[in-house]
């Protein structure tokens, strides 16, 4: 596995051990300890993958991960030492593609991080349609009509599934599966996040989505076009 | 109508005030009854004495100048002295107007003997026949004295009590005559009935503004009582600032300064608990984070070295395998310990989906088949052909059904396992039962206490931190839901899980039985 790696995390100690654990990886890894200059760090490095730690000196992590998902859809994973069902939605909300639970164990860390660098392979050429919106697949470009709509690569994957099997329902932990890479329940919560935020860049009015739509008590699917 | 009737039943329990004034009025209404039945009494014995006084005094006056008439009459035949009759009749016995005080009848008497014969005569519409013959008998019986009687007659078409006096006139040559006066009651008849109406709508006045009195008094004394309720209410219902007013010094100003010194010191102690409250969360919150990051180094520089353990001595080797497994009890215990202070601290929140609950049966025993493939027990689950839906969260309700299913194989000696699902109207239950140890009586209230083990001698073989049943129980709770456990020696044990289908509804019953033994 290649890729550029940014860890932001003010514990030296777990920093440094996230280093070793993803440097035998085979990836490069660069540490910032706090907030505030993990903006200007992650535009020096351009890393392909940013670990983010939720508590933070200086600006706390979800500014952060806010601030780099306004100029950047790439990959962020939070570090969250809570569990509470609101932490970790207000973590996603801000931008996060996924979390882990501290503490964790390497694998399931180097598991998150590979699903996420995974999109390196290019694709086949692909065109498909969902609603009224067209999908370069092989282009990483959703469009309805002229106008260009802006997707991190996460949401543009979670639309690319649904695309891709218009007929089909697509369960919370499928879509887990297929879209982040790893089936666990206790996760479902990140699709429910994701496609609320998907809706509200791709659906005309989010309140009454269109696109992606809710089989109540199942999961979704696409909706008719 | 029953309808209404319950309506005022209710009514007149709920309300103090109706009580009070409709007490207050029907006291009154008996009070004001019995003094006009006495007062009417004595005003109609009154006008009877006097009327009778009068009249009697009236007819001994007439009679004794109809006898001076006769007897300076000079009248011998039947003619003249039917004339001379008439005459005293007309001009001394019969009074004046078209509705006369009184009537007279003159009457031949029952003991004259004479041969002659007069005409009967009268002054009015009245005759003999509105006299009794007892009073004609008493009359002739004692002719010296005045008889009198209370009768009735019918004047002009309606029965008046009338008074009749009945004396003897000796009429020259013709023997002994009856005069009888009757004196009609109308006057007084009329008297009373317009002084009973009076005293009907005087006491009825006189009710109602008794009434009107308690009304005004109980509201004065009701409202402050029913703004107390009131207030207590908003009180109960969370609003801790409401007060009520309390002015002036009297009773109900004691009423509402004690009442709101009480709401006070609520205030303030409830604050002073959500602030402990809210302290015992920020430590939970702080704890966590503090002890999850070195912990999660630990775990990463364990693994690192757990996972290079065949370059090493067999001693140091079995010594990284040692802290690994310890390293993994660890986490657990924390995870565990962390879960119970937020149910502790009232931190625990419910994320609510409708969720069919064979699916996360389903997972769980699918997650736990290495754990019974190593127990030799079989899990058989017993699902029903429709949806079990509840609206619940489906991650700790997962973390229930593990809990049950892992306790089940763990503690079921190789036996099989049953998993029932049962959908009642508006619960579902789960019920996952164990042919293993069982449970002794009193057992099992026990199991959900925190770090209880069924056996203290008996070897730990898997871990298990000992919070599993009680997280579990919380879990259900937070559902509004029921865990409970029943168990015999050597039969085996059952766990149920009852949850309500809609978020936040009260539970009346499972739809399965605890028991073996027991009918739903």
């Amino acid at each position: 596995m290649k890729g550029r790696v940014l860890v932001v995390d003010d514990d030296l100690a777990l920093a440094e051990m996230l280093g070793i654990v993803l440097r035998n990886e085979g990836l490069e890894v660069h540490h910032v300890a706090d907030g505030s200059s993990a903006i200007g760090a992650f535009r020096e490095y351009r890393p392909d993958l940013v670990l983010l730690d939720v508590m933070l000196p200086g600006i706390d992590g979800l500014e952060v991960c806010r601030q780099i998902r306004a100029e950047s859809g790439v990959p962020i994973v939070m570090l969250t030492a809570r569990t509470d069902t609101v932490d970790v939605v207000v973590g996603l909300e801000s931008g996060a593609d996924d979390y882990v639970v501290k503490p964790f164990k390497p694998q399931e860390l180097i598991a998150r991080v590979r699903a996420r660098l995974r999109r390196g392979d290019e694709p086949e050429p692909e065109r498909l349609t969902i609603g009224d919106l067209a999908i370069d697949v092989a282009g990483h470009s959703v469009t309805r009509g002229d106008e260009r709509l802006s997707l991190t690569p996460l949401e543009f994957d979670l639309l690319v599934a649904l695309a891709r099997k218009p007929w089909q329902v697509f369960t919370r932990e499928v879509l887990l599966e297929q879209v982040w890479g790893y089936r666990h329940a206790g996760y479902t919560r990140l699709v429910n996040v994701h496609v609320q935020r998907l809706r509200s860049k791709i659906e005309h009015d989010p309140e009454r989505p269109e696109i992606v739509v809710t089989v109540r008590g199942v999961g979704y699917k696409a909706g008719q076009a | 109508m029953r309808d209404a009737l319950a309506h005022l039943g209710r009514r007149w329990r709920q309300s103090l005030q109706l009580r009070v004034v409709t007490t207050t009025m029907l006291l009154g209404l008996l009070v004001v009854s019995a003094l006009g039945g006495v007062l009417y009494q004595q005003i109609a014995r009154g006008l009877e004495s006097d009327k009778v006084d009068t009249s009697q005094s009236e007819a001994l006056a007439l009679t004794a100048q109809a006898q001076a008439t006769w007897d300076a009459s000079t009248a011998t035949s039947v003619d003249a002295l039917d004339l001379a009759a008439f005459d005293i009749m007309r001009r001394i016995l019969t009074a004046p107007g078209s509705n006369p005080s009184r009537y007279v009848v003159m009457s031949r008497s029952v003991a004259n003997e004479s041969d002659i014969f007069l005409a009967s005569l009268r002054s009015g519409a009245l005759d003999i026949s509105e006299v009794s013959p007892e009073l004609q008998a008493a009359v002739a019986a004692s002719p010296g004295r005045q008889q009198t009687q209370m009768s009735e007659v019918t004047l002009g078409g309606e029965n008046l009590p009338a008074f009749i006096i009945g004396s003897v006139v000796e009429v020259p040559n013709a023997g002994p005559y009856d005069l009888y006066f009757i004196y009609p009651l109308g006057q007084e008849v009329a008297t009373m009935d317009l002084i009973t109406n009076s005293f009907v709508i005087a006491g009825l006045t006189l009710t109602l503004l008794v009434g009107a009195v308690a009304w005004v008094v109980t509201r004065q004394v009701v409202a402050p009582v029913r703004r107390a309720g009131e207030v207590a209410q908003r009180l109960s219902a969370g609003k801790l600032n409401e007060r009520m007013p309390s002015r002036g010094e009297d009773d109900l100003a004691v009423l509402a300064t004690s009442f709101n010194a009480m709401a006070d010191s609520l205030q303030s102690q409830i604050r002073q608990l959500e602030g402990l409250s809210a302290v015992q969360q920020r430590f939970v919150s702080d704890v966590s984070h503090e002890l999850r990051t070195p912990l999660t180094t630990i775990r990463m520089a364990v693994d690192v070295i757990h996972d290079s353990r065949t370059g090493f001595d067999p001693s140091v080797a079995r010594s990284a395998e040692l802290l690994a497994g310890e390293l993994d009890r660890f986490e657990e215990l924390l995870a565990d310990l962390l879960e119970i202070s937020r149910f502790d601290a009232g931190a625990a929140a419910l994320d609510v989906e409708t969720v069919d609950l064979r699916s996360p049966l389903l997972r769980v025993v699918e997650a736990t088949r290495p754990l019974a493939d190593r127990r030799g027990s079989v899990v058989t689950l017993h699902l029903p052909d429709e949806p079990a839906e509840a609206e619940v969260d489906e991650r700790r309700v997962e973390r229930i059904l593990r809990n049950l299913v892992v306790n089940a194989i763990e503690h079921g000696e190789g036996r099989p396992v049953d998993i029932h699902v049962g959908i009642g109207s508006d619960a579902v239950a789960v019920v996952v039962e164990d042919h293993g140890v069982g449970l002794r009586p009193g057992e099992a209230a026990n199991v959900f206490t925190r770090f209880w083990r069924a056996d203290p001698a008996r070897a730990r073989t898997t871990g298990g931190t000992g919070l599993g049943l009680s997280i579990s129980l919380e879990d259900a709770r937070l559902h509004h839901g029921w865990l409970q456990a029943w168990g015999e020696r050597g039969v085996g044990s059952r766990f149920r899980l009852t949850l309500p289908q809609r978020a936040g509804a009260t539970l009346h019953g499972s739809p399965l039985p605890l028991s073996p033994n027991e009918e739903t």
